[in-house]
């Protein structure tokens, strides 16, 4: 009789327990929209220092001259300023769910990261003389823009 | 050098700051890049060294390309 009341009280504290886990619960789930726009900006992070590495493995190959590595490295810099500023603007707006009051930034910040990159293109990867080292750097340069349609897939700004 | 420190503590968030699209930061980063360079060659720290005492953090991005301003010599 007495371990059947024992047996019944750690039941109701069992139970007691779990009901205590599901009111707690730890944090929401992130179903934000703008998830998928965050994750893309920390992609082409991503993509950004894969490309930084072939361009120093092509300079130390001999293949970038001085003032084309120069002019890489000063876009890419932009460019990774630019995914800097966008992505912690669409944390904000992930975490703080405000999306009308935000829109017009974001849509700010994401048309510079996507001049910083027409420009990288433009005046960093099509000038290279060398075949090869352009061919690679473009290369890295799709995969980086292969992540923007999951931003302008939430994102539609006009 | 602590004036070089303190200047290099200031000049960070500026360059930071600049709307990328505005063409600005190159400039400001190879006067970083610059005054990093001169840091260097007077103390013998080195870049990350010199980032920790001027209180600036960069992602690994910002510090690999900074780097190679620094070895490009900003032109």
């Amino acid at each position: 009789m007495k371990s059947r009341a024992v047996l019944t009280a750690l039941l109701i504290l069992l139970v007691f327990t779990s009901f205590s886990f599901k009111c707690d619960g730890g944090p929401p789930p992130d179903n934000s929209p703008y998830r998928n726009a965050a994750k893309a900006a920390d992609d082409i992070a991503g993509a950004i220092n894969a490309m930084i590495k072939i361009k120093r493995t092509l300079a130390q190959q001999g293949t970038l001259k001085h003032d084309e590595e120069l002019a890489l490295t000063n876009l890419l810099l932009k460019v990774n300023t630019a995914d800097k500023e966008f992505l912690n603007a669409v944390q904000l707006v992930k975490n703080t769910g405000d999306v009308e009051a935000n829109k017009p930034k974001l849509c700010t910040l994401f048309t510079a990261l996507q001049t910083a990159l027409n420009e990288l293109n433009t005046s960093g990867v099509s000038p290279l003389t060398d075949a090869t080292a352009k061919g690679k750097l473009a290369s890295a340069f799709t995969t980086i823009t292969s992540f923007l349609p999951a931003v302008t897939g939430v994102l539609a700004c006009s | 050098m602590n004036n070089l420190l303190t200047l290099l503590t200031q000049l960070t968030p500026i360059a930071a700051g600049f709307v990328p699209a505005a063409g600005a930061a190159p400039e400001i980063i190879a006067i970083i890049a610059g005054l990093i360079a001169y840091i260097q060659k007077q103390s013998g720290m080195t870049t990350d060294e010199i980032l920790a005492r001027a209180g600036t953090t960069l992602d690994e991005n910002e510090r690999m390309l900074l780097e190679d301003q620094i070895r490009l010599g900003s032109g």
